[in-house]
């Protein structure tokens, strides 16, 4: 058993606490309804706690493996780094999301698309710009032009949040 | 009341087809559907549900014309996405981004595209012929599936599904009864309570399929191309499309898996709810599973294609079948469709058959050409079309992520949608980065309210025995075909070890 393979069963065993944390949440609710989700929620436990003898690289997990075919691929599976590059690929569509909320989508998407291109894309600020103002544009030709359908306009401009 | 011979009521439909008016009205239609498809998570259903207002001054038969080229146009728009950013328009494109993305990495997007638009134009005209065929049988195949059946089906849809998850058999079941535990979210239809809503109002009606698609393919694979950079193609050079006709000949010379995917997505698609996805991704599974070469899938090969978007394309024509002959929506975009013909005066049944057939046969005609004429434009503008492979990915990303975005929120008009997508996006990522396939938990958002109500109506039938699943011919038919899915892979396994 090495780093490599303790590291990668930490997945299944923190996806079976999520599944238990459901799985206990899922007795609070009448017995009809819970009786699909409990099903689910013990099968699923079932295949995480084989997929974690998988991972953990032992004899009986490579005889599962074998038998179900259930090979991981090397180059996917790899540790994921917390690197700049993943922290703005989630975190500048966050900023959209939020800057939506905010000013609504047609701004929302002029500013993200722009900055993005800017900061994260290294491009020149006048082809950000242009690129920006052609999206925009597009989306504002595409739904509240043609199909006169309005966007959301966001809480500082005084539409309603969620 | 007199009921006019199929051939009058066909002549009619034709000669009002291939009107000016009507024409304009099909390429208008196709031309929106094939920018729908191919914009990840509007889709069909999308289209459809922005575009009644628009048809509401128009004849039933001009809407229906326009209606039939959208619903033709959609398929193939979403294959496009499907092959050049692996990002299924709908989710019934999604098998097609096993083979066709690594083509279109390989540099032969155009073979992946000439094969998708021959598929899809042949597989949309074999599914109007089964459905042509079958109308006068209609009723007896759909009356055979009972609560039980449906159950089954959807069991057999996850099950077969994980199986074609190129050896990630348990992982794709994990996604799977997550994808289950998603859909199990909100309002419990059976008991009329909520569930693992923890207090969030939008979650009271469940998590919504179209921003969870949307997040888990479109954002979660920009997400990914940004974190690695350059291009989606891999293979550098010019954006030369000189292999479309490869394309187009593969097709020709893979016949029966065209013929085989299209049987499949008629059969899927007139079984009411089940819907595209799994009709694609049966036709994908079962082509691998009984291929010589099963390891060349997901490698970018050819038939998988083929496979995927015949059933995906034919099961229009199915789906049709339910819809118009017992007003029981075979899809989404079937349930938006029947608003459509509700909103012109035909209500949908078997009255319809019998008292509107040119309007009928005008859709079937319109479906037809659509799916033809949808496949001739994308071949024209493959060339075009594939330069959004070579495009940087700092240009593609943000991009793709507004406009799914805004999809997301257009749907509904809601800032939930906009943020379920968001958080989707982020699971799809570290799903794919930690090699769990995204289509099961997808697939089990499709089915998990089918099965759920399937199962209670089963057990309320039976008094609460589970007998009822095992003791009906075509559960039982269901259920082996369950078995023999799942242990097919260890199956071939033995069989390859006795052989040596």
């Amino acid at each position: 058993m090495d780093v490599d393979s303790l590291r990668r069963a930490r997945v299944p065993l923190v996806l079976i606490l999520i599944m238990v944390g459901a799985l206990i949440g899922s007795y609070d609710y009448e017995p009809s309804a819970r009786a699909l989700p409990v099903l689910v929620a013990w099968t699923t436990i079932g295949l995480l706690l084989l997929e974690f003898l998988v991972q953990l690289g032992t004899p009986l997990g490579r005889r599962i493996e074998t038998f179900f075919q259930s090979k991981t691929d090397e180059e996917e599976s790899q540790p994921v780094p917390v690197s700049r590059a993943l922290m703005y690929a989630v975190g500048w569509p966050g900023f959209l999301v939020v800057m939506t909320v905010f000013v609504g989508i047609l701004p929302a998407v002029l500013v993200y698309v722009c900055l993005s291109l800017k900061f994260v894309g290294g491009k020149s600020l006048s082809r950000a710009l242009i690129v920006a103002l052609a999206v925009t544009a597009f989306a504002w030709a595409l739904f509240e032009w043609s199909m006169s359908y309005q966007l959301y306009r966001g809480v500082l401009m005084g539409a309603s949040g969620f | 009341m007199r009921r006019r011979p199929l051939t009058e009521a066909f002549s009619q439909a034709v000669s009002y087809l291939f009107t000016l008016q009507s024409l304009s009205y099909l390429t208008l239609g196709t031309g929106i559907g094939l920018l729908f498809g191919a914009i990840p998570g509007l889709g069909g259903t999308t289209a459809l549900a922005l575009l009644i207002p628009m048809t509401f001054g128009m004849e039933p038969d001009s809407a229906i014309v326009l209606v039939g080229g959208i619903m033709g146009g959609v398929p193939f728009g979403g294959s496009l996405s499907a092959i050049l950013l692996n990002t299924p328009g709908a989710a019934p494109n999604a098998a097609t981004c096993f083979d066709g993305y690594p083509l279109a990495r390989q540099g032969k997007a155009g073979t992946a595209i000439g094969a998708a638009a021959t598929a899809s134009a042949l597989g949309g005209l074999i599914g109007v012929g089964v459905m042509l065929a079958v109308i006068p049988i209609a009723k007896a195949i759909v009356l055979l599936f009972g609560p039980p059946e449906f159950f089954m089906l959807a069991v057999l849809g996850l099950s077969a599904i994980a199986v074609s998850t190129g050896g990630k058999l348990i992982r794709g079941l994990i996604s799977g009864g997550f994808g289950l535990m998603f859909a199990f979210v909100g309002f419990d239809d059976v008991g009329g309570g909520l569930r693992y809503t923890a207090g969030i109002e939008y979650l009271w009606d469940g998590v919504q399929l179209v921003p969870a698609l949307i997040g888990l393919f479109a954002i979660a694979e920009m997400i990914k191309l940004l974190t690695v950079g350059g291009s989606v193609a891999t293979i550098g050079g010019p954006a030369i499309i000189d292999r479309v006709l490869d394309g187009v000949k593969s097709v020709f010379s893979n016949l029966t898996t065209l013929l085989r995917g299209s049987a499949i997505g008629s059969f899927i698609g007139a079984v009411p709810g089940v819907g595209g996805t799994v009709a694609s991704f049966l036709s994908y599974t079962f082509t691998r599973q009984i291929s010589r070469e099963p390891e060349t899938f997901g490698q970018g090969n050819i038939q998988g294609i083929i496979a995927s978007e015949a059933a995906n394309n034919a099961k229009d024509g199915g789906s049709l079948i339910p819809t118009l002959a017992f007003g029981i929506p075979g899809s989404a975009e079937m349930a938006v469709f029947l608003g459509v013909l509700v909103l012109h005066g035909l209500e949908p049944g078997p009255r319809l058959l019998l008292e509107h057939e040119n309007v009928i046969y005008g859709l079937i005609m319109a479906l037809s050409l659509a799916c033809v004429l949808a496949s001739a434009v994308g071949l024209v503008l493959a060339r075009f079309l594939v330069l959004v492979t070579r495009t940087d990915v700092q240009y593609l990303a943000p991009i793709v992520i507004s406009v799914a975005l805004i999809g997301a929120y257009a749907l509904q008009s809601s800032l939930g949608d906009v943020v379920a997508a968001m958080v989707f996006g982020v699971i799809g990522y570290f799903m794919v980065r930690f090699d769990y396939p995204r289509i099961t938990m997808v697939i089990a958002l499709v089915l998990g309210g089918i099965a759920e109500r399937s199962y209670h109506q089963s057990l309320m039938m039976s008094d609460g025995s589970l007998g009822i699943f095992f003791t009906r011919p075509v559960a039982d038919v269901l259920l082996a075909l369950i078995i023999i899915s799942l242990t097919l892979p260890a199956l071939r396994l033995l069989a390859r070890r006795l052989r040596k």
